[in-house]
């Protein structure tokens, strides 16, 4: 049943892709997706594309998929693995949610971050004391990166 | 773009790269390696090495044989079981549960069937039982209409509650059952109509959750005195909605009055002193416009923490 979900899903992103994302298979195993995430036009990510990895569990969409940064990225609940603090990809999944709405709130996120549940405490300290500081990094890690 | 690290040296004025220090970073889980583009499916074989298994192949192995294996499935819902072998686990533990088994056991109540333990089991026997009742009913067209008609106008009420129509994908594997129940009548056994509702249940749960949720948002009245500490749409979210959060009483009404369902729980508690008497076991759950007055009620049984489904054979 978690193929068909995720055939489906596969499908409906082919035929409204959501803006500024894109997603799909790497091979031929549908389980393992990567995705694309292009930098908001306001954020300090601005040109940049960020890759990421999605792996499905086999009981897809009850459990949420494994979403990660691939491409290196400095915002606070984003750390060295590119681990992602977010909590739909957690305790507030649920199967009604699909991977273009958690690429979109990914997208909110890379706008809007939650420095009151950081994922890297200094980056996180630098956002809520030194915005500039903290966007000029961004926008450097950014162009080094993600260009 | 790159991944690597450049090669130009980095100038004194550029921004400092922020430190990491691993110390202050919580534990994550590990992150599978970037995928490669280009890797052909290998035929896995019992002389592939595990070790050598990568995550994709797990995950694919692991539907492959949820899929093939009906057993791993059966046992979301298990077979009928005789209450007393029930009776058996208690007889070195809580007395009270022994009486009040014994009770049933006595007043035809004489079989069960257990449900996995992984938070759904109260809205998985709900729907055995409701689907079930639908293949027994004196008139099964007739019943399948009414219970459809109820569903419909509450599906009405999702697309409004939730803003959407995400519920469809789910509610559509429990249209299709009650299809084949229509379509094949009494030529589909019990068993068959169970081996079909496991292969998707935890789609039907998952509506019925998403009902029970709908109900409590958009008539709050019945349950919101019952609700503590938090608001309706945060109890919503995480006890009703959260995939793995065991229904409690709130829930449990919400859903029988959306599907207007008649439900008779069984209580088993340790706090029983003396004689059982009926009202103690018994929790009747009817709403005033119930439909299915003409029906047996559900049936389960409760232990703390854990539902089961409760039979009470005809007799022959």
């Amino acid at each position: 049943m978690a193929l068909k979900r995720i055939n489906k899903e596969l499908i409906d992103l082919g035929r409204d892709p959501p803006s500024s994302c894109s997603a799909g298979p790497t091979g031929d195993n549908m389980f393992q997706w990567q995705a694309t995430i292009m930098g908001p036009g306001e954020s300090p990510y601005a040109g940049g594309v960020f890759f990421l990895s999605i792996s499905f569990p086999v009981d897809y969409p009850f459990k949420p998929p494994k979403v990660s940064f691939t491409t290196k990225i400095y915002h606070p609940n984003i750390n060295a693995n590119g681990s992602i603090c977010l909590d739909i990809l957690r305790d507030q999944w649920s199967p009604a949610l699909t991977i273009s709405k958690v690429l979109l709130s990914i997208c909110s996120m890379l706008t809007d971050p939650n420095p009151d549940d950081p994922l890297v405490p200094d980056i996180a300290h630098l956002y809520k004391t030194d915005r500039t500081r903290y966007e000029a990094t961004a926008r450097e890690w950014t162009r080094k990166y993600a260009m | 773009m790159s991944n690597t690290e450049p090669s130009v040296p980095e100038l004194e004025d550029a921004p400092a790269a922020p430190r990491i220090r691993s110390s202050e970073l919580p534990e994550v889980e590990d992150v599978d390696p970037p995928p490669t583009l280009t890797q052909p499916p290998r035929e896995i074989t019992e002389d592939t090495p595990l070790s050598s298994l990568s995550q994709a192949e797990i995950a694919a192995l692991t539907e492959k044989m949820l899929n093939d294996n009906p057993d791993t499935r059966l046992k979301l819902i298990a077979e009928i079981t005789p209450i007393s072998e029930l009776r058996a686990e208690y007889l070195d533990g809580s007395q009270s549960f022994v009486r009040q088994i014994d009770w049933l056991d006595a007043h035809g109540y004489t079989q069960f069937r257990r449900a996995a333990r992984d938070g759904n089991c109260f809205y998985r026997s709900v729907a055995f039982s409701y689907l079930d009742r639908l293949l027994h009913a004196p008139n099964i067209p007739d019943t399948v209409a009414r219970f459809r008609q109820v569903l419909e106008s509450k599906e009405a009420g999702l697309t409004i509650a939730f803003q959407d129509d995400v519920h469809k994908e789910f509610s559509e594997q429990l249209h299709t059952l009650m299809q084949i129940i229509e379509n094949f009548g009494i030529a589909l056994s019990t068993e068959e109509l169970l081996e079909r509702l496991l292969e998707v249940s935890d789609y039907v749960s998952y509506f019925f959750r998403l009902i029970a949720s709908a109900e409590i948002r958009t008539n709050p009245t019945p349950y919101q005195d019952f609700i503590f500490d938090q608001d309706i749409a945060a109890f919503c979210q995480s006890q009703v909605e959260a995939v793995d959060s065991e229904a409690d009483h709130i829930p449990m009404m919400a859903l029988c009055n959306a599907l207007r369902i008649t439900l008779k729980l069984a209580t088993l508690s340790s706090h029983g002193q003396g004689p059982v008497q009926e009202n103690d076991i018994f929790t009747i759950i009817s709403p005033d416009d119930a439909m299915d007055r003409d029906l047996p009620p559900i049936l389960l049984l409760f232990r703390p923490g854990h539902y089961d489904i409760l039979l009470r054979p005809e007799p022959e």
